[in-house]
Parts: C-alpha cells; structure tokens; sequence
C-alpha cells in the first residue's frame, strides 16, 4: 500500500507540473521563447488567491484566473511582441527582466515575509482513511489535471485555432503565408497558460498557503528542469518532462528520510544530469542524433 | 523575336524598382515586373538570383529597402503577410513546407485560414477534389508520408483554398521528375483557366518560357531580359540571359 500511496501522491504532484509544462511549451512553440516569467503569473495567482481569501471560494479563484489570464497577455502585448523578431538570447533576457521586475513588485507591495492564501485549506483533510490514505487535495490534483489537460488536448486537436497553434508551432513562418493570424495565436497561447498558471496556484496554495515572491519561480525552475529533459520542441514530450519531475519530487519525497529532505533538489539535479547524458535530446523525444551538435 | 510586352491585360501586381538586402548583402536589385490579370508569368534564374527574396517581399516576410510592390493598384508597403495573404495573394513556398506531423486534411484546413469569406468554399473543394484526387484520397494520412509530387500536389491545394486572386509559385518543380511536372503544368493551365492569375518562379527555363505568356530572366538581383514562349527554342538568349553574361 505504501508504494500505491506514493505512486497516486507522485501522479498528483506530476499533474500539477505538467499544467506548468504546458504553459511554457505552448508559449515555446509559437515563440520559440523559454518564459521565465511564467513563474510569476503562478505568484501573481497566489497572491490574488491571498488578497480575495474573505471573498466566496469560487469568486476568488475566478479572481486569480482572471488575473492570471490579464497577466499573460499583458506580457505579451507589453513586452514580448516587440521582440517577436529578436534573437533567442535577447529574448530570453527579456524574459528574465519581465520575471525580476514582478518579483520586485511583488516584494515591495507584500514584502519578504509572504501572505497566506487560505481559500480551500479544506480541501487538506483526509478523503480516504485506512490502509490508503488520501487527501482531498490530492483527488483534486488528479481531477484538474486530467480537465485542463484533456481540455487542451482538444483545443489543439478539434479547434481551428488548435490546429493554427500547432502549425504555427511546427513552421511560424509557413502558417503566416497561409493567413494564420499571429498576433492571435501567440495571445491564445497565453492566454491558455494564464488559466493553467492560475490553476496551478489555486493546487499550490492548498499544501503550502505562504505565497512569497518566489512562490511560482520555484515551481518553474524545476519544472523547466524538467520540460528539458522530456523534450522543449514537442507539447506532449514537454508535458511529460513536466509530469515527470513533479512525480520525482513527490517521490523522492516520500522516500527520503525527513532528516535528508534538504538533499531532495541536488537528487532531482542528479537524476536530471544523468538523463542528459544518456538522451541529450530529451527523455521522450525522438532520438535524433543530427541534431545534437558537439561542441 | 522581340521581347513581349509587358501584361497586356491590366495588370494585377505590379513591381517597380523593387530593392530588398539581406544584411548588407543586396538580394533585389531594382527589379521591375508585371503581372496581368489572368496571365501565368515567369520568373527564372539560377540559385541565388533573388526570385525567392522577391516573392517573400511581395508577402510581406521581407522588407524591401527601396521601390514599390502595388497589388491591384494598391500599395503593399509595411502590410502585415497574413492581411496580403487575405487581400487575395497566396504563396506556394519552395521546399512546399507542408506541416508533416498534421494530416492532410489538416494541412487543407489551415489553407482556409486566409479566406476573406466561407463564401464559395464548397465549389472550390469540388474543383479541387477533381484537381487533386490523390490528395483528397489520402487526407487521413500524414502529409510527411506523402511522396514528393504529391506533396506539392497538396501545396498548390491549400494554397488554392485560400481563394487567391494570384498564386505565387516557387520552384513547384523542384525535385520532380520530369513526367511529373509535365503534368504539374497541365494543372497549372487549368488553374489559370478558373481565373487564378499566376507568377511561377522557376529554374526550368525552357519549359517555364513555354508555358507562360511573358517570363523575367533575373540574374544577381536584376531583371535582365523578358522573353515570349516563341523565345523557346531560342537557347543561346535564354542562356546569355540567365547565367548574365
């Protein structure tokens, strides 16, 4: 029972970071931009979910969509579509501004110590009892997930627009000689990975309700950890990338002795280096070995 | 025989002293042409010659440094390439980039992405269903599965569900063999004669010349001959012409 337990406590955790992994991926896809920043819409949420923890549950975590979803296309339309054209490196720059700026923000007006986001701390009490023990968070984890992950999966596959997306993402330049509209299909995918920011905030907070300014960055860097081992260029190989390290962390977790919790991140680093060396194009990409070049 | 004139119909796009550079590299030297309405016109050169970088700068992908590309009478200047694409151009690109991990049904849908209107839609898949029927056979498949010919096939098909007033045409030959483009250019008769006005840029001199009521040489960024299907047979010119001596 204990591995079972593990296993479903990983599968939770795994969904949380693969709705983070698509976040980022669908913005790499269009815009062949690695977000930084996407860590701070998952802060921006966290916060809002603190801000409106006297408003009805529902009412604040449309609140923390609603500015997750502002947030995102803010980004966008402010900051990144002047450097559409720009080089990888400059954009990635620019990314890293947009994150420390918010993070600075987000310091002065909440200061260092944190806020609680208490909204559905209910949902940390126990679902099932016994042998098996679960929270309702957990379920919550699983059931979201699987929505938000479904949802895209038909977005992308049943849409118009979906199908824009993917074509944009495998040849930007081909699908605009055809008329897809750019401007729209880089706002749709951030607006897509503000709701998944925001939703990713709302699990978050339930386990550890202290938002501080780097509630989200964290997440982001290992789950950008892990969009990199599974495979940046595809959406699903980075979803599992994503899913992956939110298993391994909740894994690890569970089995490292509490006295050596504070080896959990050089753990997770090892196994990633491990797996770098052994598939340097990414866990569940395919092997294409042209493309690795050697320096 | 003398050069023909040029588009004896009015003309439907008009270059004029049309300069694009890559970096500082100049890739379009002052080239002017035209294209009549309902005309299939050439353009040919060797690699290089800068056909490509003006096909791209007529979409609006390329910035041109000097001259003017007007689409019926209209200025394109800083136009955005999805609104072109929409006022009734479509570009068929080198290399087709067809969307290999789509199907080919899909890759047919994202052609409707540059419609003004749903207007017609059904008469065009008709019309392309009896153009293509390979491609409407296959549309379940990957398009990456599909062999070269017909992956052009599929090309010119989406780039005609966008309901294009002018097709721009770049190297559909390419890599075809030479059966296979004998009947690419039965299509490309046919396709005229729905009304569709095309440039065909090409390195398939002779057979491009035949074909098109007016064809452009264009060497090292320049115009610098324009010769008549009767200029055919005339191999010396055509030569003199393309290699720029």
């Amino acid at each position: 029972m204990d591995v079972l337990q593990t296993l479903i406590n990983g599968t939770a955790l795994g969904a949380v970071y693969a709705l983070v992994a698509v976040g980022l991926a669908l913005i790499f896809g269009v815009m062949r931009l690695i977000n930084f920043a996407h860590g701070e819409l998952i802060t921006a949420g966290g916060y809002t979910l603190a801000l409106a923890s006297a408003f009805p549950t529902v009412a604040a975590i449309a609140l923390a969509v609603v500015v997750c979803v502002a947030l995102a296309w803010l980004m966008e339309r402010v900051a990144f579509r002047r450097l559409r054209n720009a080089a990888p490196a400059t954009t990635l720059v620019a990314t890293f501004a947009v994150a420390f700026t918010l993070q600075a923000i987000w310091l002065i007006a909440f200061g260092p110590q944190g806020e609680s986001a208490d909204v559905l701390t209910s949902l940390n009490r126990t679902a099932i009892s016994g042998e098996l023990s679960l929270r309702w968070i957990t379920i919550v984890m699983l059931v979201t997930g699987a929505i938000l992950l479904g949802g895209t999966i038909l977005l992308l596959n049943r849409t118009t627009i979906g199908l824009q997306m993917r074509a944009a993402a495998a040849d930007f330049r081909a699908a605009r000689l055809l008329g897809v509209r750019a401007d729209r299909v880089i706002s749709v995918a951030f607006v897509i990975a503000g709701v998944m920011a925001a939703a990713v905030a709302v699990l978050l907070t339930v386990p550890r309700p202290l938002v501080t300014p780097t509630f989200g960055l964290e997440v982001v860097i290992l789950t950008l950890v892990g969009v990199v081992v599974g495979g940046m260029d595809r959406l699903w190989s980075a979803t599992c990338g994503g899913f992956a390290i939110g298993f391994a962390i909740a894994v690890l977790g569970d089995v490292l002795p509490s006295s050596e919790r504070v080896f959990l991140p050089s753990a997770v680093f090892l196994l990633v280096i491990v797996v770098l060396v052994l598939r340097p194009g990414g866990l569940f990409a395919p092997r294409r070995p042209a493309t690795v070049e050697r320096v | 025989m003398t050069a023909p004139d040029a588009a004896g119909t009015a003309p439907i796009l008009e270059i004029e002293g049309l300069e694009v550079r890559h970096g500082a590299v100049p890739a379009v030297r002052g080239a002017s042409l035209d294209v009549g309405a309902g005309e299939i016109v050439g353009l040919i050169g060797a690699n290089g010659a800068g056909k490509s970088t003006t096909l791209l700068t007529v979409m609006g992908a390329h910035r041109p440094h000097g001259g003017e590309v007007r689409f019926r009478g209209e200025a394109l200047a800083r136009r955005r390439t999805e609104d072109i694409v929409r006022s009734g151009i479509a570009l068929v690109p080198e290399g087709r980039h067809i969307f290999g991990d789509l199907t080919v049904a899909e890759n047919l849908r994202l052609g409707l992405a540059g419609r003004r209107s749903r207007n017609g839609v059904d008469d065009l898949i008709d019309w392309i269903h009896e153009l293509f029927p390979v491609v409407w056979e296959f549309r379940s498949r990957h398009a990456g599965a599909l062999s070269g010919g017909q992956q052009q096939q599929l090309a010119i098909a989406r780039g005609l569900l966008a309901g294009p007033d002018l097709l721009l045409l770049d190297e559909p030959s390419l890599g075809l063999a030479p059966s296979v483009v004998h009947s690419l250019w039965g299509v490309l008769d046919e396709i005229r004669s729905r009304g569709v006005t095309i440039l065909l840029v090409e390195q398939r001199a002779q057979v491009t010349i035949e074909l098109a009521a007016r064809t452009y040489v264009m060497h090292n960024g320049e115009i610098r001959a324009v010769l008549g299907p009767g200029d055919a047979a005339d191999t010396e010119r055509i030569s003199n012409a393309y290699f720029g001596a």
